[in-house]
């Protein structure tokens, strides 16, 4: 319903309006620019943890290092860790840091989103990607090992086929979770630096729920785009496993 | 000759102590027996190196294999599932066996391709992996060792599951492979008919010792 209600009134609203707006297209440009830097962190740093933690797991099975299963544990624990802890919170630790250490506050807003955004999707990367790793190592480990494939081999040949449908899901589950967060702009934004989500905040605060609404349908258009058309872009479907 | 000695392995999980010694010839076939979980592949990931070993040794002639890793030991290994990624081409999967780059060099495909013929499957180096019967599969993953030339294969259980004629053809196969390269061979299996058929000697597990019969 809610959704249903934005399509109905977001159709009816001035785009030639909002489209004008040079606010807007700031935002928009912003919003895109923050959603694609943190989508490629987050699946370079999920890929990194997740592979990780399947060597600590292959060499707590193979009983090669003794501090591996707790090793694997933290990793596990601290992908989750932005989930015990509110935007808000996180927000506020950076604007203080901004006030402790000078620099421009567009610099600080952009490392505060970008580490904010990543920290949110991480755990969703994970929870994805590192049960697909682990499954790939246990079919391949041997074979791999056998072959003598280096890391960039084992990738290209092994990893990427079989897994590129899953990260192109996580691409497209951290765009949107960073198109679409108003947890730490609430704090940084401002007329020098915004987001489409503090952009619209802004419309609805200003009593401009006409031009709102036809925002919100463009973040909703976005979104279904992006979770459309991103896997596809990744190749697909992952290689079969048989 | 290969010679395996006095090695031992301990799951940390386990009180349970293997130990394994034997010995293979160039141009020979032994046959490991014994039930499930009694130490079989566990013997053959001693010697591939996904395992390491507390004591013992495993000699390829005077060449000590013990503390290399897995990608410096001279052994290619055949295992029940998973010998090939189904994405690729039978050609690239066989290929991988001695180039990682899988550039197309024109000496390696015209080996691939009389591989091919010897296993009998020239007709589907350019099929993927994944389209192959599960017979088929294991002759592909026998024509990489046939690629790679290395003289220690470790067999194991590769042909469980397979049809009876199947099975047979590819025991002969490996007989054949093992004789005419000289490989040393270890084929880990629960099917005495399997030993009867290509095994020179047999060894079985027994209370996690490895005992010739």
């Amino acid at each position: 319903m809610p959704l249903l209600a934005i399509i109905v009134d977001g159709i009816g609203a001035d785009f030639s309006h909002i489209f004008s707006e040079a606010l807007f297209i700031k935002s928009f440009l912003t919003s895109i620019g923050l959603a694609t830097v943190s989508s490629i962190l987050t699946v370079i740093i999920a890929i990194l943890l997740s592979d990780a933690r399947r060597n600590f797991t292959v060499k707590h099975r193979l009983s090669e290092h003794k501090m591996a299963k707790v090793f694997s544990i933290i990793l596990a624990f601290s992908g989750n860790l932005y989930l015990a802890i509110p935007s808000l919170i996180m927000g506020l630790g950076f604007f203080l840091l901004s006030q402790r250490y000078e620099a421009s506050l567009v610099l600080w807003s952009i490392i505060a989103l970008l580490t904010a955004n990543v920290l949110m999707s991480l755990p969703f990367a994970l929870s994805v990607l590192s049960p697909a790793m682990q499954k790939t190592a246990q079919r391949y480990d041997k074979l791999i090992f056998s072959l003598n494939l280096t890391k960039l081999q084992r990738w290209i040949y092994c990893e990427y086929p079989y897994l590129k449908s899953s990260l192109g899901y996580v691409f497209a589950l951290a765009f949107c979770f960073s198109l679409g967060d108003l947890g730490i702009i609430a704090l940084f934004g401002s007329d020098d630096f915004s987001t489409l989500p503090w952009y619209l905040y802004q419309l609805m605060g200003s009593y401009r729920t006409e031009d709102g609404a036809g925002v919100a349908l463009i973040l909703l258009a976005i979104v279904l785009a992006v979770f459309t058309l991103l896997p596809k872009l990744f190749g697909g479907t992952d290689a079969k496993r048989n | 000759m290969l010679n395996v000695t006095n090695l031992k392995y301990e799951y940390k999980n386990a009180a349970d102590l293997y130990q394994y010694s034997m010995s293979i010839q160039a141009g020979e076939i032994v046959a490991i027996l014994g039930q499930s979980g009694s130490g079989k592949s566990t013997l053959l990931d001693l010697i591939a190196g996904f395992l390491s070993a507390s004591s013992g040794s495993i000699k390829l002639d005077d060449r000590d294999l013990t503390n290399l890793s897995v990608e410096k030991r001279p052994l290619t290994i055949l295992f029940q599932n998973h010998n090939l990624f189904e994405h690729l081409t039978v050609q690239k999967n066989i290929l991988l066996g001695v180039s990682k780059v899988l550039k197309e060099n024109i000496e390696d495909v015209e080996k691939v391709q009389g591989i091919l013929s010897e296993v009998g499957l020239e007709k589907y180096e350019h099929s993927l992996a994944s389209t192959l019967s599960g017979g088929q599969q294991q002759r592909v993953a026998l024509a990489r060792v046939l690629m790679r030339r290395e003289p220690i294969l470790l067999l194991d259980e590769p042909f469980t599951g397979l049809d009876v004629d199947t099975r047979i053809k590819m025991l002969d196969l490996v007989k054949k492979i093992t004789l005419e390269n000289n490989l040393h061979t270890i084929m880990v299996t629960h099917e005495i008919q399997d030993c009867e058929r290509i095994a020179n000697r047999v060894y079985q597990m027994q209370d996690h010792i490895l005992v010739e019969q």
